[in-house]
């Protein structure tokens, strides 16, 4: 589990590399909502995370919620098994993201 | 920040397995140098104390919690002393080795304040230590403390309480006991701390061992010219360590009982008897699911709606442990209760969406797909919350069914959810299950995948019944997992439709 941000101006954008499992997505939550402070533009770097588990949907709903209130949300570089997951578990409906 | 925490630790416990490594070595001469030999005792006292502290380090290295920090930096410190010791012993009554032999002297005697020091620390936050007299400590410690350092550093500069002779034989003088005024005002206040503290009287117990400390160090200065500080208070953690460490392990066997009940609980509420409908014989129906070692989220639920209506979930909570299973019981009686009122699966799914997010503050989701099925025609009505494609099997091979998803359960309020009809045949049959069917991972981190899943359906020979399908499965993902643990809960529900014995069944065909 890899985690790189940068802010730019109310823009912040995530790069997350590896998978987002039960093991990982408490550590993936902390990083990015320690950084939310005056964003309102949140962009989620996916073109590494190869694996996308419900505790990882469920941090991704969580930020959704929150993001919907102050801005926006957005994944970018959606791999083809996580679209997969998104779309078997309903996700697509509610995220706004681009494959890559 | 896990991963630097770890370093430390393995530092610290390479630490003193070194430390340990060199006071043996440094022992070796102890048996032959005439010089030495009246230190072979307390050289070996030194090997001991440090293995000791290895073993015990290593103890506590994965052991979280208020002070454990601290224990392991004690830990860590006292077996520095055990080295520091050993060395001085090596250098004393060489003359040449005069200077060595004082630093050595003055940095045992610093590391033995700061010890002091941290033990009284450890026990008022393990022990939970508070209130006014805390606070007079708080000031009383660091004053005495800064002008007990000064107090031996100017020794460099003039034998006030030590010195080390032209021999490099250590003195004492008259004012030797300055030096202990720390030690005796720092005991009592560590005393009074173990004796007003609010902790259990086997953890005070513990602690207390610590009041033999100026007792033994009194009769080993008196008669044997040598302090016994380090061992003191190694044997105190070490009392510490196993009380407190017991304690809390007897408390975690507590909690695995409670979880393990849990899981049995949860078990014990999904229908496990099989055939479920014996008085109904059109069609043959069986379900089951392993729970990984943790109580999982995942169920299954059978139940009649009317006469002619057979009602089938299979759900995946996401998270594990009690609040996965608090959700899945919740989602359980939601989705039963609501089956029950009528109306089609999207429209049972998409009341009970809404009963579940009202009071989801933890934003927790379960996917679920729901099935019922007309027995009299073998029309098969599913709606999936976000749930695992069903696979079917209606032209005589296994097959994924690509139905029409909405968003899991507790996601969103004003979720939607799509109806998709399919007609069951005689002998037509259906299978759904939760991801940890496809998802099983083997050793080398692969995953079963769902290709895997339909291959072994199609392998289980024809005519075989759902329980016989259903352990076909079971046994090609044991045998592609192989040894590699158990991730996530297993759970599977298979059908196959015997059509109507009213004779219905056949409209269906057309």
């Amino acid at each position: 589990m890899n985690i790189k941000k940068k802010k730019d101006g109310n823009t912040l954008t995530v790069m997350i590399a590896g998978r987002i499992d039960t093991a990982t997505a408490p550590e993936v939550d902390a990083r990015i909502n320690e950084s939310l402070d005056g964003v309102e533009s949140l962009i989620l770097d996916f073109t590494n995370v190869n694996y996308v588990s419900s505790a990882g949907l469920r941090v991704l709903l969580v930020l959704q919620k929150l993001m919907m209130k102050k801005g926006g949300m957005k994944l970018i570089g959606v791999n083809d098994d996580v679209n997969d997951v998104f779309e078997v578990t309903g996700f697509d409906e509610i995220l706004t993201y681009e494959k890559g | 920040m896990i991963k630097k925490m770890i370093d430390i630790r393995i530092c610290g416990l390479i630490f003193t397995i070194a430390s340990t490594a060199f006071i043996i070595a440094l022992s070796i001469p102890f048996f032959t140098e005439a010089r030495l030999q009246p230190f072979l005792y307390d050289s070996g006292v030194d090997s001991m104390g440090a293995l000791i502290c290895a073993a015990l380090f290593y103890g506590c290295l994965r052991q979280e919690g208020e002070g454990t920090q601290n224990f392991r930096l004690l830990i860590v410190l006292v077996s520095l002393c055990f080295a520091v010791n050993e060395v001085l012993f090596f250098t004393s009554l060489v003359p040449e080795q005069r200077t060595l032999c004082f630093t050595l002297c003055l940095v045992s005697k610093l590391l033995d304040l700061v010890m002091v020091t941290l033990f009284c620390r450890y026990i008022r936050v393990t022990l939970g230590f508070e209130g006014k007299l805390a606070k007079w400590a708080g000031i009383i410690i660091p004053v005495l403390m800064i002008l007990e350092i000064i107090v031996l550093v100017s020794n460099i500069f003039y034998p006030f309480t030590f010195g080390v002779d032209a021999n490099g034989v250590y003195q004492t003088t008259p004012l030797t006991w300055v030096e202990d005024i720390y030690l005796i005002a720092i005991s009592v206040i560590t005393i009074i701390q173990i004796l007003m503290c609010r902790s259990s009287r086997r953890e005070k117990a513990a602690a207390m061992t610590f009041m033999l400390f100026p007792v033994v160090e009194y009769v080993l200065i008196e008669h044997f010219g040598n302090s016994g500080q380090y061992g003191m208070i190694l044997m105190s953690l070490i009392v510490m360590y196993c009380i407190i460490f017991n304690e809390k392990s007897t408390k975690l066997a507590a909690t695995e009982t409670e979880l393990h009940m849990a899981q049995e609980i949860q078990t014990s509420m999904l229908p496990s008897i099989f055939p479920a409908f014996p008085e109904c014989s059109d069609f043959d129906l069986y379900a089951s699911m392993d729970p990984a070692k943790e109580v999982g989220g995942d169920f299954y639920d059978l139940f009649m709606i009317d006469e002619d209506h057979l009602a089938m979930v299979i759900a995946d909570v996401s998270g594990k442990g009690i609040p996965a299973a608090l959700f899945m019981m919740s989602s359980k009686i939601l989705i039963n209760d609501h089956a029950l009122m009528g109306g089609s699966p999207a429209e049972i799914l998409q009341r009970v969406n809404k009963m579940v997010c009202i009071n989801n503050d933890a934003n927790m989701f379960v996917t679920v797909w729901l099935g019922i099925l007309e027995i009299s025609t073998g029309k098969l009505t599913s709606a999936s919350a976000g749930h695992e494609y069903p696979i079917i099997n209606i032209n005589g091979r296994y097959e994924l069914l690509k139905d029409k998803h909405g968003l899991a359960i507790g996601a969103m309020e004003f979720s939607k959810y799509k109806n998709t009809e399919i007609t069951l045949k005689k002998g037509d049959s259906i299978f759904v299950y939760t991801d940890g069917v496809a998802e099983a991972n083997n050793a080398g981190g692969e995953q079963f995948g769902i290709d895997r899943t339909i291959e072994s359906l199609n392998a289980v020979p024809k005519g075989a019944s759902q329980k016989e399908v259903l352990a076909g499965v079971r046994a090609a993902v044991d045998a592609f997992v192989k040894e590699a643990p158990q991730f996530d809960d297993l759970t599977m529900l298979g059908l196959t439709y015997r059509g109507s014995e009213k004779g219905v069944g056949s409209k269906a065909e057309q």
